[in-house]
């Protein structure tokens, strides 16, 4: 930090013998402009003195501030950059999120149509069926009635026959038929196994 | 009109106008629908005999002086004096695909109130089993719906297995709903139009029940879509002892002609202790001498000669096969009984149903302890055989932990998992009545609970954790379980889809 | 002689003493009847006669067919009807005619067990059956 003051030194230092040398060692000069060596000296001194203690306390802390500002000023710029970067990172991120998402939603969206549709068709044709079904049952209840009415006449009829027959029969078959019948039976059971 | 008279005239024509020869008897004592007749000089063993008023029996006992009877139908208006005449008939029922979606009773006759049964094919009602040539081991898979029995105590086409337990245990609930799945799995297997699917006809055979409970059990299968591939031979607890003993053998002639025309059927004894019961009543009025527990000697006879016409036929033979599902009834869970232990050692296999675990809330009340299928896992798809190999074991282990556990205070972390898997376990096997799950699914739900993605659900919200993922699968997945079902086996792409599914309903599981 | 066995057996021995070429010969069962009689005690000769009775009746039953027809049967066709039945039965068979109008016309023969109908009821009855 001294090496600033030694140019003041030495131009005064220059200034003096410049002095000295113009008045060629006429001490008269000196003392027309008043110097005297021993204030010089005195006034150097307290000068050197002032500046040390200049130096020591205040230069150096204001030094120490500028360089810390000049780092923060420093960092404060880099800073600045990294945010920007990450920033457009950031930003292409989130399209690229929205986009999976819009495809995502959109196949989940299909999913839900096509099981959907699946559903009402499956469902749909289960109802057809099911008509078809309760068509042909009470098709086949109408059907299995007329059979059972059916066979109860016809039953009933053949009952009848046999109830005509075996009446009539016995009441018109006159003895020669009778016997006429007998020897059939008779003949018929003979030749029988 | 004018066809009822041709039909008649075409009836007449048919008749043979010749001399009748019959062989007559005349009732010498009737009691409680057995009669001795004397007479009959030529009768046969298990011939018909006609009684007048259109009752039939059957010759049951050959003796030097009379021919002891039993009446299958009404026997009140009989009497002391009647004659009977022998048929030159052994008793045989209608058989083939017009019976399926009726109900008929011992001797095949409709009881539903639906007109006439227009059967062509008639089959004796006793018949000897195939023999040792015709048969074929068990390797086709019958899925019960049931996911503990499908998955630890397999059944497959041809096997016999037995289904026992006290009363109120479930029984009845773990044969129909097997019923309901077959019904099920014919209509997916038809509509998919796959050649080699092989459609499964069931018959259900109540003996010795109260017709309330008939009328429910027929109920239920209309009502699940089931009656249609079903056959319902009925012999109430009303019926004569007689009817009792022949529908079982009735129902298994029904069965044996879906087998003997290359198809299979599946056959539902409700239940056998009633039927050796009514068996037992025909011997004692008989005069038969009695046995163990009044038993005649050869109840054991009656049950094996049953079962063994359930089979499964060789190619050669049609490659039909006839599954029994008998019930029996034991009481206060004795298996030694009499009845049980004959059963037992004809079947092959038991599912045991306990009354603690069934009011533990445990249904169906598998003990899967003491029940086995000796066929095994011949009987099982390779995807099933894959996720449930193990589980049996697991659940053995779990149940002795768990009793062991009681004691204990502090567990080591294994025994802990294990307890805790073997708990999910047991939730994930409960099942409501009537709702039999398709096997893909089952295999999806164990594969689920085999790889631990159930770990991290409350044990108690496991039901409904398990409807939840049912749903998800069955709506959402369903291309993924009909790839389980085509494939047969669990591939690693399927692995990768069940875990992508399972994940992505976890995320959406709210318990 | 007191179980139902024992005197089943005994009368069993009794009846093939009365039989004579494959029928019941009423000398024979004379003889028999003098002789049971004679030796069975009081108590059991109630049973002992009434199973006798009973398969006598049996076994006349055996050889004696009853002939039910309706209007006048000829000699003829009965002798016809007979010898049929005679070489059936591997004896010579005696007949019992019974007048039946309930048969209408023809005939039925009851020998033993079997019963042969060649009646106009029993066709009739046949139809019913059937039709139904």
């Amino acid at each position: 930090m001294l090496s600033f003051l030694a140019p003041i030194l030495i131009a005064t230092a220059d200034a003096t013998a410049a002095v000295e040398a113009a008045h060629g060692g006429d001490t008269g000069l000196i003392h027309t402009f008043g110097i005297d060596p021993k204030y010089v000296i005195m006034q150097v001194v307290s000068f050197l003195i002032l500046t040390s203690l200049l130096y020591k306390f205040a230069f150096k802390p204001v030094l120490a501030t500028m360089d810390e500002r000049n780092k923060k000023i420093e960092d404060g710029l880099k800073y600045t950059e990294e945010v920007k970067a990450k920033l457009a990172e950031t930003e292409k991120r989130q399209t690229e999120i929205i986009r999976e998402a819009q495809v995502e939603s959109q196949r989940i969206l299909t999913e839900a149509r096509t099981s959907a549709k699946n559903l009402y068709d499956k469902q749909v044709q289960e109802a057809a069926a099911k008509v078809e079904d309760m068509l042909n049952k009470g098709r086949q209840a109408n059907e299995l009635e007329h059979q059972k009415l059916l066979s109860e006449v016809r039953s009933e009829i053949a009952r009848l026959v046999v109830l005509t027959s075996s009446r009539v029969l016995q009441k018109t078959l006159s003895a020669e038929e009778k016997s006429r019948l007998s020897d059939a039976a008779a003949r018929e059971i003979a030749s029988s196994n | 009109m004018s066809t009822i008279i041709t039909q008649i005239e075409q009836e007449i024509a048919k008749l043979n106008t010749g001399v009748v020869k019959t062989n007559t008897g005349t009732i010498i004592s009737i009691a409680d629908g057995v009669c001795k007749v004397e007479g009959l000089s030529k009768v046969m063993y298990n011939e018909m005999i006609a009684f007048p008023g259109g009752v039939f029996g059957i010759a049951l006992n050959l003796e030097e002086e009379f021919v002891g009877a039993v009446i299958l139908g009404d026997a009140s208006k009989l009497k002391e004096g009647d004659e009977c005449q022998t048929t030159g008939r052994l008793l045989s029922v209608p058989v083939g695909k017009e019976l399926l979606g009726r109900v008929v009773d011992a001797l095949g006759q409709p009881v539903d109130g639906r007109g006439p049964i227009n059967a062509t094919t008639f089959f004796p009602v006793e018949k000897i089993a195939p023999g040792i040539i015709p048969r074929k081991s068990v390797t086709q898979p019958l899925q019960t719906g049931i996911v503990a029995i499908d998955a630890m105590i397999p059944i497959g086409r041809g096997q016999r297995e037995l289904i026992i337990g006290d009363r109120q245990t479930g029984k009845t609930t773990i044969a129909i709903d097997t019923i309901i799945n077959q019904a099920r799995m014919n209509r997916v297997g038809l509509a998919s139009g796959d050649k080699s699917f092989r459609p499964v006809y069931s018959i259900y055979v109540a003996v010795g029940q109260k017709n309330a409970n008939v009328a429910r059990t027929i109920e239920t299968l209309r009502k699940a879509d089931a009656l249609d591939f079903t056959i319902i031979v009925t012999a109430p607890a009303a019926d004569n002892p007689a009817n009792l003993y022949i529908a079982p053998y009735s129902g298994t002639s029904m069965g044996e002609w879906f087998m003997e025309n290359g198809m299979d059927a599946l056959i539902v004894y409700d239940d056998l202790s009633k039927h050796a019961a009514a068996y037992r009543q025909i011997s004692l009025v008989l005069k038969r001498p009695s046995g163990r527990e009044a038993y005649p000697g050869d109840v054991f006879y009656l049950h094996s000669r049953l079962l063994e016409r359930s089979a499964r036929l060789d190619k050669d033979f049609g490659n039909g096969s006839l599954t029994a599902l008998p019930i029996i009834e034991t009481q206060a869970g004795d298996v030694a009984a009499y009845i049980p232990t004959n059963v037992i050692s004809i079947t092959d296999g038991q599912i045991f149903l306990e009354t603690d675990l069934f009011n533990q809330g445990v249904r169906p009340a598998i003990s899967v302890g003491i029940s086995v299928s000796r066929v095994g896992s011949a009987a099982q798809i390779k995807a099933l055989k894959q996720v449930a190999g193990r589980v049996k074991l697991e659940l053995a282990q779990f149940r002795e932990l768990a009793a062991f556990a009681q004691f204990g205070s502090d567990l080591d972390a294994r025994t802990k998992s294990q307890l805790e898997r073997g708990s999910r376990i047991v939730e994930i096997f409960k099942q409501p009545a009537a709702a039999p799950k398709a096997v893909e699914l089952q295999v999806a739900l164990l594969w689920t609970i085999q790889n631990g993605h159930f770990d991290s659900i409350d044990v108690k919200t496991i039901t409904t954790a398990t409807t939840s993922l049912a749903d998800f699968f069955t709506n959402a997945k369903d291309a993924l379980l009909t790839k389980i079902r085509n494939e047969k086996a669990i591939s690693d792409a399927i692995t990768a889809e069940l875990k992508a599914a399972v994940a992505e309903w976890k995320s959406g599981f709210t318990a | 002689m007191h179980s139902k066995k024992a005197i089943k057996q005994y009368v069993g021995q009794l009846l093939s003493l009365s039989m004579e070429n494959g029928r019941v010969n009423a000398e024979r069962v004379d003889a028999v009847l003098n002789s049971v009689r004679n030796h069975a005690t009081k108590s059991e000769i109630k049973p002992i006669l009434k199973q006798y009775l009973h398969v006598i009746r049996r076994e006349i039953a055996k050889t004696e067919a009853v002939v039910e027809h309706v209007g006048p049967l000829s000699g003829t066709s009965l002798q016809t009807v007979l010898a049929r039945l005679s070489l059936t039965a591997g004896t010579t068979v005696s007949a019992v005619t019974r007048e039946n109008p309930a048969l209408i016309a023809g005939m039925r023969v009851r020998l033993g067990d079997d019963v042969y109908d060649s009646s106009v009821a029993g066709r009739l009855a046949l139809i019913a059956s059937e039709v139904n």
